[in-house]
């Protein structure tokens, strides 16, 4: 089970994110929502443990992450928010260099990664630099360099951004079966619909606190919204989008 | 090269080249009132030799501009993309990069000359019309000698990129770039002889005579004197020579920037990625894994390394510098022996002929340990960030790496030199003093070493090289020259065996203080290092900034990149 209670993040004195809790069981998928800058990413890096929360902590299994961070980072797979990579590497190198960091031997890295580059259509650009990838095949290196090691923890961090439909629809059921099989998911995104289907709970986080936490069909009753994107409308948005486009027309037409 | 670091570097290494050139003047004036009075038959060929210094440096100074350089000259794939979406006729585009171009040498050659060239005018010439004539003379000469190496440089690099393709012109850049620098080095370690001879062919003045024929300096020596008003009949032919040289260059880069505009452009966004896989690098990686480096971790980073340092493009350039700077020292060593005709250099072991593996054990070593802080694609380092990796099998990785980068070219250099010339029962001996040399050398430099490579922000300076060069050069001199020596005694002696014995057991001692230390260290640091309080005292804006980066870290505000 992981744990986190009253998460806060200072950078200087500006605030991250302050008091985030929730719990995540076995076998479900928590979507972490919120306006641009309210501090998903940075809670995303808190969960991961590659920032150091200013108060608050994440507890996997009662132990404080932070008491043995190797062990945790063991079980962890993290899919980034921007595909930043060795983009002079190919894909099966990074691919090889990220299953002999998370320690996978020779025989197991290699079988594992030539399925997955089979799976996602990676086949025949292997070998070549990731700098010639699209967006679309960085971010199937990403999924399949998460997933190598079979974590436990799962961090998913835009997942499906750049990736075609068909990839979409796959990384929605693959996410469904990891779930099934017990794993821990963050599904951090943009994307209400996706959200809506594959996350037994949200978080909607609003200027770095939380402005929601409950299941996500919980959430849509107590604010009598038929979606989720309507209940995300009522918690965070308040400007009024209709004035804001008209806003633009006329500033480009004038 | 670390972003921001690569005009600093150019400034400097055209200051380290300038510099000497601007103090020389005053130290001229003595000496040709001296000649005048005492030795005035020589003083002409003085004044050509020293003139000859002036454009030697100049131009070795553009040299080095134009190889860190390097990788802006042409449009590459970032300017295509930027520039290419917006309504700009390419024509305009074109005109717009070689005016930078222009610019860009335009501002470094006018730097290095215009100040050397207004105080050497003066105290070189002879008479009032010298003395108005000098200071275009000198910077015509000068300038027409660092256009004849900066737009050579652009010309081989344009005429690659359009006729062998990008992907060529890259393979092949760290080879002219080391060349350049190799050139660069051994014409400043030679520059006594290179301009005596000069100045020697100028007074005999024979057309014929190879150097006049083929050696640049001589026709930029001769724009200088034509210029100034010299009656000699084979300057203005060598002159002549001089411009077309200087200007050939210049219009070539020209011509490809506006006529083969749209082919570069093509190139750098069109050129298909060229597959990584090679059978024997393969079979390589699988030998290194097998024999040398079995976890998966070592694997991990021993592999990363020895990636960023092949195919890095900063890293590939600064690792050619390094190789570039060992092979000028082995030259120098022993090309006065091959024009001397001294067939005894290579009959016996010699220093000459034993130190050439110990210099580039040296920089190989150096060159490896100063790459390794230089950082590479600094945000894909959350990869190491979020796995869960132990300082000291990262350490072991690096290690590995460092073995198959210094010890195997350094052991194999060492055994095939001194087979070729003696026998093999030396080149054994040879080859095993070098390798363990080179471990020492190694352990040593890697003592402080921690930390994933290449995924820490850069700190200049670290090394101090500013203060401690004197130390530096010392360390250089013992281990390669005195170390040479110290084993050509040996080898007459016959036994090498308790002296390589102690210097393993030296560096198995290294090796447990690194070990003992990383045992000591319970996790991985991404941070910068700051430098230590020591020395504060030496250089106050080092141990401000140090102090500063001590605070901020201490408040818990240091800036984290994931």
């Amino acid at each position: 089970m992981l744990e986190a209670r009253g998460l806060t993040k200072y950078y200087s004195a500006i605030i991250g994110v302050r008091d985030v809790c929730f719990t995540l069981k076995p076998g479900t998928v928590i979507g972490l929502l919120g306006p641009n800058g309210s501090g998903k990413s940075t809670t995303v890096g808190m969960i991961t443990g590659l920032l150091e929360p200013s108060g608050g902590w994440v507890k996997l299994d009662g132990h404080d992450i932070r008491d043995d961070l190797v062990a945790y980072k063991a079980r962890l797979g993290y899919v980034p928010e921007e595909a930043q990579l060795y983009t002079w590497m190919s894909g099966d190198e990074y691919l090889t260099l990220c299953a002999r960091l998370r320690g996978l031997s020779a025989a197991t890295a290699a079988r594992r990664i030539d399925t997955l580059l089979s799976i996602f259509g990676l086949q025949m650009d292997r070998d070549a630099p990731m700098s010639a990838y699209s967006k679309g095949m960085r971010q199937k290196v990403l999924l399949s360099a998460a997933l190598l090691h079979d974590p436990s923890i799962v961090v998913l961090d835009e997942p499906c951004s750049g990736l075609d439909v068909a990839t979409t629809l796959v990384v929605r059921s693959l996410i469904r079966r990891l779930a099934e099989s017990g794993r821990m998911i963050v599904y951090s995104s943009h994307e209400l619909k996706m959200v809506e289907r594959v996350c037994n709970e949200v978080l909607i986080l609003s200027d770095g606190r939380v402005a929601a936490h409950a299941p996500t069909a919980a959430l849509r009753e107590q604010l009598n919204a038929a979606s989720l994107e309507d209940a995300f409308r009522t918690l965070v948005i308040t400007t009024d989008v209709e004035s804001v486009a008209a806003e633009i027309m006329t500033t480009i037409t004038h | 090269m670390p972003q921001g670091m690569q005009a600093s570097a150019t400034i400097w290494a055209a200051a380290f080249l300038a510099a000497p050139a601007m103090l020389l003047s005053s130290q001229f004036l003595g000496k040709y009132s001296f000649l005048q009075r005492y030795y005035p038959e020589r003083l002409e060929r003085a004044i050509w030799s020293d003139r000859g210094l002036f454009i030697l440096l100049s131009s070795g100074a553009i040299g080095i501009v134009c190889v860190v350089m390097w990788d802006t000259l042409f449009p590459g794939r970032r300017d295509v993309f930027v520039l290419g979406s917006l309504p700009i006729r390419p024509r305009v585009q074109a005109l717009g990069r070689l005016g930078s171009l222009l610019a860009l040498f335009v501002v470094f050659a006018a730097a290095l000359n215009v100040l050397p060239g207004v105080t050497y005018a003066m105290i070189s010439a002879l008479t009032v019309t010298g003395a108005i004539r000098g200071l275009p003379a000198h910077l015509v000469a000068s300038i027409a000698a660092d256009a004849f190496v900066f737009f050579g440089l652009t010309m081989v690099q344009g005429v690659l990129l359009v006729g062998a393709g990008r992907r060529a012109s890259e393979r092949l850049a760290p080879i002219l770039q080391m060349g350049t620098v190799l050139i660069v080095l051994l014409t400043l370690l030679f520059i006594g002889p290179l301009r005596e001879a000069t100045a020697v062919a100028l007074e005999r003045g024979n057309a014929s005579d190879p150097i006049l024929r083929w050696f640049p300096l001589a026709w930029f020596v001769a724009i200088y004197e034509t210029i100034g008003g010299t009656s000699r009949p084979i300057m203005a032919a060598l002159a002549a020579r001089g411009a077309v040289w200087a200007v050939t260059p210049l219009l070539v880069t020209a011509a490809l920037y506006v006529f083969a505009f749209r082919r570069l452009c093509a190139r750098a966004i069109e050129t298909p990625a060229g597959s990584a896989r090679f059978f024997l690098s393969r079979a390589v990686s699988a030998t290194i894994r097998t024999l040398l480096v079995r976890h998966p971790t070592e694997q991990a980073i021993c592999a990363f390394t020895l990636r960023v340092l092949a195919r890095s493009r900063r890293h590939r350039m600064l690792m050619a510098i390094y190789v570039g700077g060992a092979l000028a020292l082995i030259i120098t060593a022993i090309l006065p022996a091959f024009l001397r005709h001294d067939t005894g250099l290579f009959a016996r072991p010699t220093v000459a002929s034993l130190s050439p593996p110990l210099i580039l054990s040296a920089a190989l070593a150096v060159g490896f340990r100063a790459l390794l802080a230089i950082p590479v694609d600094l945000p894909a380092r959350w990869i190491f960030r979020s796995c869960s990796l132990t300082p000291l099998r990262v350490a072991a990785g690096v290690h590995k790496a460092g073995l198959l980068v210094v010890l195997v070219p350094v052991a194999l250099s060492a055994w095939l030199s001194a087979a070729m010339f003696w026998d093999v029962s030396i080149a054994w001996r040879h080859a095993i003093f070098c390798a363990a040399l080179s471990l020492f050398l190694l352990e040593l430099l890697l003592l402080k070493a921690d930390g994933v490579p290449f995924a820490r922000q850069y700190i200049p300076g670290a090394s101090r090289f500013h203060l401690l060069w004197p130390f530096y050069l010392s360390c250089f001199l013992a281990y390669t020259y005195s170390a040479a020596e110290a084993e050509r005694l040996m080898l007459l002696e016959g036994d090498i065996t308790t002296p390589v014995a102690i210097i393993v057991m030296l560096a198995g001692a290294l090796a447990c203080m690194r070990w003992w230390r990383l045992w000591h260290t319970p996790e991985l640091s991404f941070e910068v290092e700051i430098p230590d309080e020591t020395f504060k005292g030496f250089n106050l804006s080092e141990g401000l900034a140090a102090h500063a980066v001590a605070t901020h870290q201490v408040n818990g505000r240091s800036n984290i990149h994931v």
